[in-house]
């Protein structure tokens, strides 16, 4: 599905990613994970096509976003780190707004707006305005606008961030039931939601790969092997 | 083409949301139409004064060249302050928002996005400028017989001018996403494109011939006049274009390898 290929990103000076390969199969859902600053957004951004890789190529079913039809976009639903809305809008006209973007036709546009209101539980806000909604459901409202026009592949950049434990296990019980039919990259700090949701972690540390594992083959703990991980890494950089 | 009416009807119906527009379609017609009846008054004045009497000068004395185009000129210099504050949103608001992100994402070329920002705020514009005609509607009934050509020359003109203007405003809403500096940026360049003509007069003639085709005024005065000269049409599709081209340019700039 997803195939990261000897991949560089600079700003400027700052080298944000440096030589990152990895792949991923159609089906899983992967963690990834990463003390602030890792490189874990710019690494979502490339591979939803936000902006292109310095060096190297990102694959989304042997296709280059940057290179061919904007259709290939259709495949991919994307909830960016601090979900981005359009806050003076009402929910529906929102959801109506991005189907339309999404070039879903017209006539069906009405069933597919319900069909995905009904799946993240914005029903009850539809008439409302989206910049009025308490954060919780700011944050559906955000992942309603990903699933629309059923993409394979969902992009989810800190999804529970800032909101209350109740909250959280709504949210993670959504991507669970979710992630039973997509491909699902999820980026993180909350090590029990990847434990609980994820089938592999991506560990990134200072614009590196440092670990890509299998998480039931573990017998220790996720917290252990990514704080030992890390620490490795930042051993390793201070000598 | 679906995709570019659906971003210009969001930006359309987010501007209708709002209150300032109200308050600004309220001091746009507050002033145009004080603009008007000065004009109307001052010219019946002036023409009463020539009937009775006869020595007096009356060429030019007529409804379009004494009206119209006097209207049409304190209405673009209205635009002057007006476009800015129009345009200002525009990515601004999409960039400090981040939605911005999400449209990239979606399947949406840069293309269309620039569009359909461009005719949402057109169809903005053309909100607040329909109204006018009513002014000339209204003189009507009182007796004064505009020439109906020389007024859709006059109006496609103002058209052309504010969506020139808008086009610039655009580009430099999509530098930044502080609207005041995009405001504060977009009046500064379109106030440039206002005066530059004013050193024609006194420069070497070489010169003088850059500066006036490149004065906005310039290429206004004849549509305000009722003169349609394809020089015109051209310069102001050309400039439209040109911004429109910068502004997907500066969209793109993310995409350029670094």
């Amino acid at each position: 599905m997803i195939s990261v290929q000897k991949v560089s990103k600079f700003f400027g000076p700052i080298k944000a990613l440096r030589d990152i390969s990895f792949e991923i199969k159609r089906g899983e859902v992967i963690g990834f994970l990463g003390p602030n600053g890792a490189g874990k957004t710019t690494m979502m951004r490339l591979i939803t096509g936000f902006f292109p890789p310095t060096d190297g190529t990102v694959l989304i079913d042997d296709q280059n976003l940057f290179k061919s039809k904007p259709n290939l976009r259709k495949k991919i639903g994307y909830l960016p780190e601090n979900n981005p809305l359009y806050r003076d809008m009402t929910t529906k006209a929102f959801l109506f707004y991005v189907a339309a973007l999404k070039g879903i036709p017209f006539w069906s546009r009405k069933k597919t707006v319900q069909k995905v209101a009904d799946q993240c539980g914005v029903d009850s806000v539809l008439n409302r305005i989206v910049g009025k909604l308490s954060k919780g459901f700011q944050q559906r409202v955000g992942l309603s606008q990903a699933l629309l026009g059923d993409p394979e592949l969902l992009v989810l950049d800190e999804p529970t961030n800032g909101l209350d434990p109740k909250q959280i296990i709504e949210i993670r019980s959504l991507i669970q039931a979710l992630g039973r039919e997509r491909t699902i990259l999820l980026s993180t700090h909350i090590l029990p939601e990847v434990q609980a949701t994820c089938q592999r972690v991506l560990i990134l540390n200072e614009g590196q790969v440092a670990a890509f594992l299998e998480l039931r083959s573990q017998q220790t703990s996720l917290e252990d092997i990514f704080l030992k991980v890390i620490n490795k890494e930042s051993e390793l950089c201070s000598k | 083409m679906f995709k570019i009416i659906a971003i210009a009807s969001r930006d359309l119906k987010s501007w209708l949301n709002t209150f300032s527009f109200y308050l600004l379609a309220v001091f746009f017609l507050g002033v145009t139409g004080y603009f008007f009846w000065s004009g109307l008054s001052y010219f019946s004045l002036v023409s009463f004064q020539a009937a009775s009497n006869p020595s007096l000068e009356i060429r030019g004395l007529n409804l379009t060249e004494g009206v119209l185009s006097v209207f049409l000129a304190n209405l673009s210099a209205l635009l002057l302050l007006l476009i800015p504050i129009l345009t200002m949103r525009s990515f601004s608001e999409e960039k400090r928002q981040g939605t911005l992100e999400l449209l990239f994402t979606y399947p949406v070329s840069d293309l269309q996005i620039v569009l359909g920002k461009f005719f949402g705020l057109l169809s903005v514009f053309a909100l607040l400028i329909l109204p006018t005609v009513f002014y000339f509607l209204l003189a009507q009934i009182i007796g004064a017989k505009f020439e109906i050509s020389s007024l859709i020359t006059g109006y496609l003109g103002l058209f052309l001018v504010s969506a020139s203007f808008m086009a610039l405003g655009i580009f430099t809403s999509s530098l930044t996403e502080h609207q005041a500096v995009s405001a504060g940026i977009g009046f500064v360049i379109i106030l440039f494109f206002w005066i530059v003509g004013w050193v024609a007069d006194w420069s070497s003639p070489a010169l003088a011939g850059i500066f006036r085709e490149l004065s906005l005024v310039e290429h206004f005065r004849d549509f305000a006049r009722g003169i349609i000269d394809t020089r015109d049409i051209a310069f102001f599709i050309l400039f439209i274009v040109f911004f429109l081209f910068a502004t997907l340019c500066a969209l793109e700039v993310r995409t350029w390898k670094r």
